[in-house]
């Protein structure tokens, strides 16, 4: 019985096939979220300087009128 | 005992995603589940102790991570492959009992017959006491019996 069942589970086993993508989804995907995080953290960031620019310029005017576009 | 992650992916991801199609018998659910688990190996790899080994320490992830999976998908009891999945029609008396069992009692043999485990690594993968892993080794086979003498 015991080797029957080994059997049975060693044809098994042995039909399953890798999907070849997999070990690059599992990496890139924990790339994937680090790029994320990044991209969510800097927009933060600079949303938040740029109200603290807002904030301590005299006037909006003034900080529009210095932007200067390439 | 640090683990480096992508060296553990390189290593063990075939053995996982085998593990896990075994019991899913699904290729997208196995590759899904087998993606969540290595989520979840990345997140506690700095919890790796070296208590077990490195690949017992993937099976009990996995296995809680199918776990999750039957839950979420609610899916039958017994584990039944998908007619796509279905390699030949020819199935032994043993074949057709085994694709009858339940997962938790496919889940152990598998464990034990072929995977060779000890009581004790059983213990730490299915998050059970050893006495507990005996009676179900043994309440399998005889589930297994069961079906085999009474056929299909």
């Amino acid at each position: 019985m015991d080797d029957k069942i080994y059997n049975y589970f060693k044809e098994e086993y042995e039909k399953v096939s890798i999907p070849k993508t997999l070990k690059r989804k599992i990496l890139t995907r924990d790339k994937r979220k680090i790029f994320t995080l990044a991209a969510i953290s800097s927009s933060i960031f600079v949303v938040f300087i740029l109200s603290l620019v807002l904030e301590f310029s005299p006037t909006f005017d003034s900080v529009i009128s210095n932007i200067v576009f390439p | 005992m640090s683990l480096d992650f992508e060296k553990t992916v390189e290593k063990y991801y075939g053995d996982v995603y085998r593990f896990v199609f075994m019991m899913l018998k699904d290729r997208n659910d196995a590759a899904d589940v087998t993606q969540e688990t290595f989520l979840m190996v990345e997140r506690y790899l700095k919890n790796f102790q070296g208590n077990s080994s490195v690949r017992t320490w993937l099976y009990r992830i996995a296995s809680n991570e199918v776990k999750k999976f039957y839950k979420k998908q609610k899916r039958a009891q017994s584990i039944k492959v998908p007619q796509k999945e279905k390699y030949e029609r020819n199935y032994t008396d043993l074949k057709a009992a085994m694709e009858k069992l339940d997962k938790e009692s496919y889940e152990i043999l598998f464990l034990k017959f072929f995977k060779r485990m000890s009581e004790k690594e059983m213990a730490f993968i299915l998050n059970i006491p050893e006495g507990t892993v005996k009676s179900r080794v043994f309440n399998a086979k005889g589930k297994l019996r069961k079906v085999v003498k009474n056929g299909r």
